[in-house]
């Protein structure tokens, strides 16, 4: 079922070429969006754009790698030229390639930030530039809950909680021009990366997390649209956990 | 935005924020039943949702009862009526005050919003295998700008709070997020202290 709520809108979709991503994506489409879907696998890009498009929805799909200046001021300039400015961003891709304090090596770290922080920045100034005068838009960053801290995650959790600090920057400075910056923090979601953990971890992340269920990308996806829409415009600088509780308390049993 | 069930608003201040509230619910499709700290409401048809309007955003000497206390005495008191986790659970939001952060003029009023914090966490810890959902709105008073421009705090130098957003907070801007919460679509999410204030949480350390 196709919806208005978002009828004439621009929005960019980083890293939505599979998963929360792409549950963002579709959710944005299906209630009016022009979606662009932005990734660094040009070809996967094209795909999920082309299945937004079978299901009824406007969607391109387009090559972006956020860590690269060149690229993202590239990217919002074809945008623009193509659909229009952009009224929705939501930078959502990241990697996570964390193997633990002794393990990770400095080009690890440095590509984690590059991506996972840089990415939000560069892409967000991209962004603001086009907003600010037209006194309107939307930043949505997905975080993690592990920006809190977690076991292993060092350059991970590092990586998200500078997305958290520059969300919480960027509502301030943005909020006058009737911007709003906000921040979604997933907790255990049903993606690939999740089901691909040993069942016995699996099992004991979930037994120490509140409602005991993984989560699912379109549980993200439904918020992030709640953020990017008109009804959210009193709510900016927030860090919202979807996580079914894992932020208030996630001490996993002892091994 | 997907209303499709019951819900329990039980009510005792903040008459505007509960008006808008009822009418987005209503507007949405949901079944609204009203209540007050005296109504029984133990008894009834099965609830998809509760929302608690303590009245914090009228205040200003504090409530003469305790929030906290009585949004665990209403859960407990719903619990037969509330919707099972096998069966899509339900969802609990209460309406807070930013004052919960601290403010100046205010400390019975932030005690209490805090409490009421305190509570929804808790709860959330306690209910979640249960499907149950507790969250929360933080809201500035209505008439935030009104008092910031009588000057400053009686005794201070500092001025009431305001959203940092171009256009004031209002009504109908906290009962969009009470939508939210109780969208059955928010059912990952519980815990949650969410401010609808306009940003103007984002100068505390606590609001993080």
């Amino acid at each position: 079922m196709f919806h208005a709520e978002f009828k004439g809108k621009v929005s960019l979709v980083t890293g939505a070429a599979s998963g929360i991503g792409n549950a963002v994506a579709r959710e944005l489409a299906a209630h009016g969006s022009a979606v662009v879907v932005g990734d660094i696998d040009a070809g996967a890009a094209d795909r999920a754009a082309s299945a937004i498009r079978e299901v009824g929805g406007q969607a391109v799909g387009l090559r972006v790698d956020v860590s690269s200046r060149g690229e993202v001021e590239a990217a919002f300039a074809r945008v623009e030229a193509d659909l229009g400015p952009v009224d929705v961003l939501v930078n959502n891709a990241g990697i996570s390639i964390d193997r633990g304090v002794r393990g990770v090596t400095d080009e690890e770290w440095q590509r984690t930030i590059a991506v996972n922080q840089t990415g939000v920045f560069l892409c967000s100034q991209a962004a603001a530039r086009s907003m600010i005068p037209r006194k309107t838009g939307r930043i949505i960053n997905i975080a993690s809950r592990a920006w809190l801290g977690w076991f292993g995650q060092v350059a991970y959790a590092s990586s998200k909680g500078g997305v958290v600090s520059a969300t919480r920057s960027l509502a301030i400075e943005l909020a006058r021009h009737g911007i709003t910056v906000n921040c979604l923090a997933p907790g255990l979601i049903d993606t690939p990366l999740v089901r691909s953990e040993p069942p016995e971890v699996l099992e004991r992340l979930l037994r120490a997390q509140p409602m005991g269920t993984l989560g699912e990308p379109e549980d993200v996806a439904n918020a992030a649209r709640f953020l990017a829409s008109d009804r959210a415009r009193a709510v900016t600088g927030q860090l919202l956990y979807v996580c079914g509780g894992k932020s208030l308390y996630a001490q996993p049993a002892m091994a | 935005m997907a209303g499709e069930g019951r819900v329990l608003v039980r009510a005792d201040g903040d008459d505007d924020v509960v008006v808008a509230v009822s009418s987005a619910l209503v507007t949405a499709g949901w079944i609204v039943e009203h209540a007050g700290r005296s109504t029984p409401v133990s008894e009834g048809p099965r609830l998809d949702g509760i929302v608690f309007v303590p009245g914090l955003l009228d205040t200003v000497a504090g409530l003469d009862v305790d929030p906290a206390a009585e949004l665990v005495e209403l859960v407990e008191s719903l619990g037969r009526r509330l919707r099972s986790g096998g069966d899509g659970g339900a969802r609990i939001v209460a309406v807070g005050s930013r004052d919960w952060l601290g403010w100046a003029g205010r400390p019975a009023v932030a005690a209490q919003a805090a409490g009421l914090v305190a509570a929804v966490r808790s709860l959330a810890l306690e209910r979640g295998r249960a499907g149950l959902t507790v969250n929360c709105v933080l809201a500035l008073p209505l008439d935030a700008h009104r008092r910031r421009h009588r000057g400053a705090v009686p005794g201070t130098h500092l001025h009431e709070p305001v959203a940092l957003t171009p256009e004031p907070v209002t009504s109908a801007d906290i009962a969009a997020t009470v939508e939210f919460f109780l969208d059955p679509r928010s059912n990952y999410i519980t815990g949650q202290a969410l401010h609808c204030c306009g940003g103007a949480s984002l100068l505390s350390s606590l609001s993080v």
